[in-house]
């Protein structure tokens, strides 16, 4: 009995979740709508962390974090910076070297594209208030 | 296209390291370890949640469809 509840209750938040990505993928960019429909979810998990930062201060990875450890992303992430540098130096919208957001806007011209980013998205701000339980351990 | 294909090789492979760091759970952290330890400071967890506002914003409000 109880599972059933929870999963309707799962269903019903997937549902609305569902429904709201779909809505707020369909405004029109550089409108007012677009920015109050990324605005009400900044606003949950703004307000989520001040009312409760603690879930999240909990689930503390109890890996250590070193130059050695994290090289590999460290790696990618300063390649993706040295890239959107040059792109950025370059105008931000050449062609030949286009920046992560040129490259982006490619995908997002589909709606479906835009609704699996902004879940995307959406789940990782649940993440960060500590809706998503993960625990490391080494 | 050329840059075009490089920054697809370069997300995929950040999605392919995070994935294979869940699951192997190599010596090596992935980024949601790093987010993780960031996290444990307050400035940490704001940064991080300015990030992903930016992030939002950036793509769902303020993306420009090439013609």
């Amino acid at each position: 009995m109880r599972t059933g509840g929870t999963a309707l209750r799962l269903l019903v938040v997937a549902g609305g979740v569902l429904a709201y990505g779909y809505w707020a993928t369909a405004q029109a960019p550089f409108r007012t709508s677009a920015y109050l429909a990324v605005g009400l979810p900044v606003a949950l998990v703004g307000l989520a962390v001040l009312i409760a930062p603690e879930p999240l201060a909990r689930k503390r990875s109890s890996a250590l974090v070193s130059l050695r450890s994290a090289w590999p992303w460290l790696a990618i992430a300063g390649l993706m910076a040295a890239l959107e540098i040059v792109g950025l130096a370059l105008g931000g919208r050449s062609t030949t070297v286009p920046t992560l957001s040129t490259v982006v806007d490619h995908a997002l011209a589909w709606h479906l594209v835009r609704l699996l980013l902004f879940g995307a998205w959406l789940f990782i701000g649940w993440s960060l208030v500590g809706g998503h339980r993960v625990e490391r351990r080494r | 296209m050329v840059v075009a294909v490089a920054w697809t090789a370069l997300l995929g492979a950040a999605l392919a390291w995070e994935c294979w760091c869940r699951v192997a759970r190599p010596r090596w952290l992935g980024v949601s370890d790093l987010c993780l330890t960031l996290a444990r400071h307050p400035v940490g967890r704001l940064l991080l949640i300015v990030v992903w506002a930016f992030v939002g914003w950036h793509l769902f409000a303020r993306y420009t469809i090439p013609a």
